[in-house]
């Protein structure tokens, strides 16, 4: 008889003879018969998932066999954090993506294959510009310090997330440029697969690395086997979609003589019998009597005439191939992508090589080297905090529709050489510079000793050096730029970051009794170095080098110098046991120290547990034809944030970048530089998961449903302080709790699976719901309507528009929500005009907004601000397909989000008719109240009472979305079998097809301040995003 | 390992560093000064803010406007950075005070950059409790137990700045090491300011006018006017005898480190190097120049104040302003004071004089009127006007020497005398809201409105506001995100 290890007989296990073709089958009852040709005769005894056992007869007439089922010998290896387990061994809730090379061909970047694809992950862009940095939110928002972006792991190469920047080149000026970011370094056509780990008893052993989730990338290795060499190349092309719409030429000039007209005040324009325009000047007598002197404008739209059509090309090779003991990938590429604005661009040419070598029968050693070189050139963005002045994307739909107007010129700029001036968008087109130059390479090597039965020993180094610099240049045409004689900045980003792994790991699958047993230890040394520089200048005499003229500054700024260190030392260790592959325990357990934080506050200890039950090898599931896979899934976990400035708790002096002086001449001058928090420690999560793996027909259709708790304590975050807190603007700080709760879903299903014909579908959706905690340390307090403990986020801008926080932070609220006034829309008529009351002390008129006076005291005032929003989504979800028939196949992905709301800043300029020359959307000024105008969506024009600082709900717009993210045809050429070339292929796509969204800005994936956690869900100029289409060819041979 | 993880920063100094050499304690001294110098503070916020919602200066900044118009919003841009920028000179003050008050501590300068300490915090504290009434007083480097502090009364304040400006007076050398430093008699002229403050206006209590006297006497002698008042402007001048407390500026970097050259200095004007540009945002109100030009005609400090029926043009042009143009930005004088022919469109090197010598003359000769009444006051004013009379190539005729006055008539006069010899100082709001409501109704908002009103017959589209009668202006409002992030202020100040 033939029995499983549950004493179950198995049908149809097969017995052979050994090195004979003789054979025979078990019956039903596990029972069987076959006559061997001599008494020394082996038995060979087979079943499918189950280890193959061999028995000698030894004239035994009755041979009954007990057989083990299979080592997951056939099961996919998952990438875990220092180590690999098999599918059926994770306990935890990891998402495991495979890519398709259709699939990064056309991906830009790591983070834009992620999305859409797997459940529980948000991917939002803070402009869609080359060379943006974009968000990665796992599983909610998961921390209010500057980081709350998951952990990538590169080959074993702990690299930093995305938010590290140059210092600004303009050091202490009033420049505040945005970091630019993502994942450099990396080309997604190298990606063999991406893991991510999401829940704590996943991500516990990368400890205070953990919170925000772990991103493991690996990249391809080389296969025994001839050389292959794989060729592509790709173009792609785009253009700008949905468009911010702006009045005309005509309609801009009746909008401005019309609220002139209201004021009281002479026309700005003058329109001749001719239909020519002029700046008005005196009179209408003067106007008419110079005609011929007078310059004539010429109508322009500024956004035809500024965007162009993308066009990006990439160039790629690889080699791949080994020998039985050495097996290498090289590859190596070149992208240059030229954006939608002239003048701005990224271009990189990377390299990678993955060499693996079995150095004898017990070691292994893989190396890997990369280096990528990037180049960019970016248009002038939104300043982290000042006005919006200074931002190109907003002088395009704002600026005059004219050439030649005054109001476009930068206000200073000299009356002498206005046919000289460039103006509005031109300026910053022409006379703004952004360059950016960044050498990234990562290197590693790993060691594998196998020196004992079942022991390994692992060493693993992986480095991560990154330079960039950063020049900055305002010309003469740029008010910026004219008051100082040019000014140009240069800084540079100097860090290396380097970890070493020893680990002994520890695995048997030979115990006795079905127990396997994984476990390993380890001691890691995880370290970053950084060094800034910047230097900048005014008074150019001569401005012909533009930036690189910096040495012919007349002027300088004091040289900064900033460098940092951070250590992190651990101990770590996971035990994995089973018995028989369907009782499963994963235990693990992570120390770290770090240079963070003072001594006794510096060790975080980080266990975690995971227990997974697989049904289907449980005796009534075994035999299903349909149920393959039943697995059930619980973990808990505290994972760590560490991340915070280091120093925070060392009381520091520092030499400011303007100095006293004495007479006319600097002195030394030292101020303090920080206000020390000597009790800052870790901030720790909690995490629940539970979860359940299902699959039918033998995983053909697969669905994983997961439900987590994660509770956020001692939130590391820059506090905003009060002014009177020695003038510190924020406070490292332990404060309050975050609660993220939330269930995820996701599906995949082969529904056709034929050699000729596949058809493949998967889906992911997932619910977040977010809630600020305890806030410890805090008082209740009113804001507005609300009571409670909380604290406003960071201001939106230090300059004239949106000089106001948008989010609050109140305990047991969701995080972020906007606070601001709630507004009724427009005092269309008399008796609305009773009602209303007046705004910060001015009286209401017709044609005002009209505010909502929410404690009924009879004035609105900062009292009546209320929460009107909440940015954070309800679920977001992507859907996908694939169809391959013969030689043709077909990729479809949607994404969207819905049930989340974005603050449209740029609605403050746009959406106003007010007195100044802003250009601003048709409806707002067609539909501005009037006394003709009755039921009006806008306010009358020349109302100019909220529209700059305070922030209304006519702001707060729905940004759900679905998108057609992507679509893509390709075309395997039937060749020859003798044909030099082993396969080629053709493919087109698309992206960013369709996007359905009532969203009135650029793109409601918008995130403009992502570096920010103190400023969520604003739309703040943005860049617009463009559709594309691409065409490729690969050949491998 | 632990000691691996002993990470101290590379680029930035330990505090105990700077404190271990007489010349790091000097680096942190000029570092309270830096603070209170800085853009936010004295550098532009104090001009942006102060001088048009004293309702003697005129903006056309769209982020003054709501000053100028005397209805400043607590989200006022300059309001904003300038209270956190003053807490911060005070941080600074109090940890070297914190650092320094071991008398152990075998350094030279000890005591006199302890005495810089106390000067400068009481000087800011003064600033603070005359713009905004009631202060959170935190006289120890901020920490994390003492994030949030309440208001404290403005007679506990007072007590604070007293007992500083006394300390200060004990400490501050005769004659100190460094230009620009304060001598000890800096601190009694202070003091006699204090007590003017505290015994000025209807509320005042006027037994502070003789501990006021006696604090002014202790200066008298330890500076000399000037001859003549022009060449207090003079930019190769600064520094000089008459100076008390001087803030020092230079031309020390590329980062703009002061506003008021650009800022005070007309557009497009022949006074700064031709490319450079300046903007002329604040103005003197026209009634401000008239009512000195009416009082003292041919007063030279009228042409050493103001800037008025035209400038030249870097062009080589004149740009016609008032009184000869009415309507209009042009419609209003300039200040002269800040003018530097060095401006580089970054920075200048020209000093803000936050008080000199006939500031306290003026004080003596008010104190001694409400005392003992004008007779023995004359001396005091008739020093300032005397000198103001100096053109250098002889004496004018105005202002002439006051004699025969009342007592009241003496107390209205010397307070137009303090604006008219100390106009575009940063004296205005003090001197029109420390006697009370009334005397700002009068002195500033009817004075004004009455104005511009009688203009405005002629000049039906003037650019220019009414201020409203509003006892608000008494005080600025506490700053918005003061109130909102300090758990212990809830309460704004009266009217906003």
């Amino acid at each position: 008889t033939i029995i499983d290890e549950n004493n179950i007989p198995l049908t149809g296990a097969t017995i052979f003879e050994k090195g004979t073709s003789n054979g025979a089958a078990a019956d039903f009852d596990g029972e069987y018969e076959i006559t061997v040709s001599n008494s020394d005769a082996i038995l060979v005894f087979n079943f499918l998932g189950y280890e193959q056992k061999e028995v000698p007869v030894n004239n035994q007439s009755v041979i009954d066999v007990q057989m083990a089922p299979a080592a997951e010998s056939l099961d996919r290896v998952v990438v875990v954090g220092y180590g690999e387990q098999t599918r059926g061994q994770v306990t935890g809730s990891i998402t495991s993506l495979e890519p398709s090379d259709e699939e990064l061909e056309n991906s830009n970047s790591v983070e834009d294959y992620i999305q859409g694809r797997a459940s529980g992950v948000y991917v939002s862009s803070n402009g869609f510009e080359p060379g943006a940095p974009t968000s990665i939110k796992i599983r909610g928002t998961n921390s209010l310090t500057g980081n709350s972006q998951p952990l990538y792991v590169i080959d074993g190469i702990i690299v930093n997330s995305a938010t590290e920047d140059v210092a600004d080149p303009l050091t202490g000026g009033s420049s505040y440029l945005s970091p630019q970011a993502g994942i450099t370094g990396l080309n997604p056509r190298d990606i063999e697969s991406v893991e991510i780990l999401k829940d704590a008893s996943a991500t516990a052993i990368y400890g205070s690395r953990g919170s925000n989730g772990v991103v493991i990338i690996t990249t391809k290795q080389g296969e025994e086997g001839n050389a292959k060499f794989e060729f592509s190349i790709q173009s792609r092309f785009g253009s700008i979609v949905n468009d911010i719409d702006v009045l005309g030429s005509d309609d801009y000039i009746a909008y401005q003589n019309e609220y002139r007209e209201l004021q009281g005040f002479s026309p700005n324009f003058y329109i001749y019998e001719d239909g020519s325009v002029a700046e008005f000047q005196n009179s209408e007598d003067y106007m008419i009597a110079n005609s011929a002197l007078i310059p004539r404008l010429v109508p322009v739209n500024w956004s035809d005439y500024t965007y162009q059509n993308s066009l990006s090309n990439t160039y790629r090779l690889s080699v791949s191939g080994g020998s039985e003991t050495t097996k290498y990938y090289i590859s190596g590429g070149y992208t240059e992508n030229e954006g939608i604005v002239p003048r701005t661009y990224a271009r990189t040419g990377d390299f990678n090589l993955n060499l693996v070598q079995d150095l004898n029968e017990k070691t292994k050693l893989r190396t890997k080297i990369s280096a990528s070189l990037s180049k960019n050139s970016a248009s002038k963005g939104t300043d982290n905090l000042g006005g919006t002045n200074n931002n190109l994307i907003r002088n395009i739909y704002s600026a005059a529709p004219f050439f030649g107007v005054q109001s476009n010129r930068p206000d200073e700029v000299g009356s002498a050489d206005l046919e000289n001036v460039f103006e509005g968008p031109l300026a910053w087109l022409q006379d703004y510079d952004d360059f950016a130059n960044e050498f990234r390479t990562l290197a590693r090597v790993k060691l594998d000793w196998k020196f004992a039965k079942n022991f390994t020993y692992s060493l693993n180094l992986g480095g991560d050096y990154r330079y960039k610099d950063r020049s900055i240049y305002y010309g003469l045409n740029l008010r910026r730029g004219v008051e100082v004689g040019g000014e140009a900045g240069y800084s540079e980003l100097k860090r290396f970051k380097y970890n070493i792994d020893n680990i002994i790991e520890y695995k048997n699958r030979s115990l006795k009794g079905g127990h396997n047993l994984d476990a390993m230890a380890g001691f890691i040394v995880d370290s970053k170095s950084i060094e800034r520089n910047s230097i900048n200048g005014t008074g150019f005499p001569l401005q012909d080098l533009r930036g690189d003229g910096l040495s012919n500054a007349s002027i300088y700024q004091r040289y900064f110098l900033g460098k940092e260190e951070e250590l992190i030392l651990s101990a770590i260790s996971r035990i994995s046991y089973n018995y028989k592959w369907k009782y499963l325990i994963n235990f693990s357990f992570r120390a770290d120290g770090s240079s963070n934080f003072s001594k006794g506050n510096r060790w975080g200890y980080f266990p975690a547990v995971g227990v997974a039950w697989r049904a289907e090898k449980e005796k009534f599931l075994k035999n299903s034809e349909t149920i393959s896979q039943l697995k059930l899934r619980l973990g808990w976990g505290l994972t760590g944030n560490q991340n915070i400035n280091p120093y925070s708790f060392f009381a520091s002096y520092v030499t400011p970048s303007t100095v006293y002086a004495d007479g006319n001449e600097a002195v030394p001058t030292t101020v303090p530089g920080n206000l020390v928090n000597p009790e800052l420690t870790w901030e720790t999560t909690s995490q629940y998961n539970a979860g359940i793996d299902f699959g039918i027909l033998d995983d053909r259709f697969s669905f994983t449903a997961d439900a987590y708790y994660k509770d956020i304590y001692d939130l590391l975050i820059y506090f905003p302080l009060p002014g009177s807190a020695g003038g510190f603007e924020a406070y490292p700080a332990n404060r309050g709790a975050l609660v993220n709760k939330g269930i995820e879903f996701s599906l995949n299903a082969d529904i056709i699976d034929n050699d000729d014909f596949t058809w493949n579908f998967y889906g992911n959706i997932s619910f977040n719901r977010n809630e600020v905690g305890n806030l410890t340390n805090l008082p209740v307090q009113d804001f507005g309507t609300e009571r409670g403990a909380g604290f406003l986020g960071n201001n939106i801008s230090g300059g004239n528009y949106f000089k106001s926080a948008a989010n609050i932070f109140l305990e047991g609220r969701p995080a972020a929500v906007f606070f601001g006034y709630e507004t009724n829309g427009i005092i269309n008529n008399e008796e609305e005009l009773a009602n209303a009351v007046p705004f910060n002390g001015v009286e209401p008129q017709l044609g005002d907004v009209y505010m909502v006076d929410q404690n009924g005291d009879g004035i609105v005032n900062d009292q009546d601000r209320t929460i009107i929003g909440d940015p954070n989504p309800d679920y977001n979800f992507g859907i996908g397909s694939s169809i391959k028939y013969k030689n043709w196949s077909l990729n479809v992905l949607f994404n969207g989000v819905q049930g989340m709301d974005i603050a449209n800043a740029n609605l403050q300029r746009t959406d106003y008719a007010e007195t100044n020359s802003n250009n601003i959307r048709p409806n707002a000024y067609f539909d501005a109240w009037r006394p003709d105008n009755p039921d009006a969506q806008y306010p009358r024009v020349g109302y100019d009472l909220v529209t700059d600082i305070d922030f209304t709900d006519r702001l707060v717009e729905d940004a759900s979305f679905v998108r057609l993210s992507n679509l893509s045809l390709s075309y395997q050429i039937p060749l020859k079998e003798d044909s030099f070339i082993n396969s080629a292929n053709i493919s087109v796509s698309g992206r960013n097809l369709a996007l359905w969204t009532d969203y009135t800005g650029f793109d409601p994936e918008v995130e403009s301040y992502s570096y920010d956690p103190l400023r969520v869900g604003v739309d703040r100029n943005s860049f617009p995003n463009q559709r594309t289409y691409s065409i490729g060819l690969n050949v491998s041979f | 390992c632990s000691d691996e993880l002993e990470k101290e920063p590379e680029t930035n100094f330990a505090e105990s560093q700077v404190f271990t050499t007489e010349e790091g304690v000097e680096t942190a001294v000029n570092g309270i000064y830096l603070a209170i110098s800085s853009g936010a503070y004295h550098g532009s916020a104090y001009h942006g803010l102060v001088a048009p919602v004293s309702g003697k200066f005129y903006s056309q900044q769209g982020s003054s406007e709501d000053a100028t118009r005397l209805e400043t919003s607590p989200s006022n841009i300059w309001l904003v950075r300038m209270w956190p920028q003053m807490y911060s000179a005070i941080n600074n003050a109090n940890l070297v005070i914190a650092n320094l008050e071991d008398q152990n501590l075998s350094l030279s300068n000890r005591e006199a950059a302890l005495g810089n300490a106390y000067f400068a915090r009481a000087v800011v504290y003064f600033d603070l409790v005359r713009f905004f009434g009631a202060v959170p007083l935190r006289t120890t480097p901020v920490n994390d137990d003492e994030l949030y502090l309440p208001r404290t009364p403005v007679d506990e304040v007072y007590a604070q700045i007293i007992n500083d400006f006394e300390k200060a007076e004990e400490l501050l050398p005769e004659n100190p090491a460094y230009e620009g430093r304060p001598k000890k008699y800096a601190a009694n002229a202070f003091l006699a300011k204090v007590y003017l403050t505290r015994a000025s206006g209807p509320d005042g209590d006027p037994s502070f006018y003789s501990k006021a006297k006696e604090e002014a006497l202790k200066v008298v002698g330890k500076y000399s006017l000037v001859p003549t008042y022009a060449e207090l402007f003079d930019i190769d001048n600064e520094n000089t005898s008459e100076s008390i407390f001087e803030l020092q500026y230079g031309h020390t970097g590329a980062i703009r480190n002061s506003e008021a050259a650009r800022s005070y200095t007309p557009s497009n004007s022949a006074f700064v190097p031709g490319t450079i540009r300046t903007f002329g945002r604040y103005k003197p109100n026209k009634e401000t120049y008239s009512n000195h030009a009416e009082q003292y005609p041919g007063d030279p400090r009228i042409d050493a104040t103001f800037i008025y029926n035209s400038y030249p043009l870097s062009n080589g042009g004149e740009e016609e302003v008032y009184p000869v143009q009415v309507n209009g930005n042009d419609g209003f004088p300039y200040i002269r004071k800040y003018l530097d022919p060095t401006y580089n469109g970054t920075t200048t090197k020209r000093n803000f004089l936050k008080l000199r010598y006939a500031d306290v003359l003026l004080m003596l000769a008010e104190i001694e009127n409400e005392l003992n009444g004008p007779g023995s006051a004359y001396q005091y004013v008739n020093q300032v006007l005397a000198r103001a009379r100096n053109t250098g190539n002889g004496m004018a005729d105005e202002p002439a020497d006051w004699g025969g006055m009342t007592q009241d008539e003496f107390r209205k006069r010397i307070l137009k005398e303090r604006q008219y010899e100390m106009l575009g100082e940063g004296h205005e709001w003090f001197d029109t809201r420390r006697n009370g409501y009334q005397y700002l109704l009068n002195e500033v908002v009817l004075l004004h409105n009455n104005f511009i009103d009688s203009l405005s017959n002629e000049y039906p589209r003037l650019r220019d506001y009414i201020y409203p009668d509003d006892s608000k202006n008494m005080l600025l409002p506490i700053p918005f995100n003061e109130i909102s992030r300090n758990p212990e202020i809830n309460e704004q100040n009266p009217g906003y």
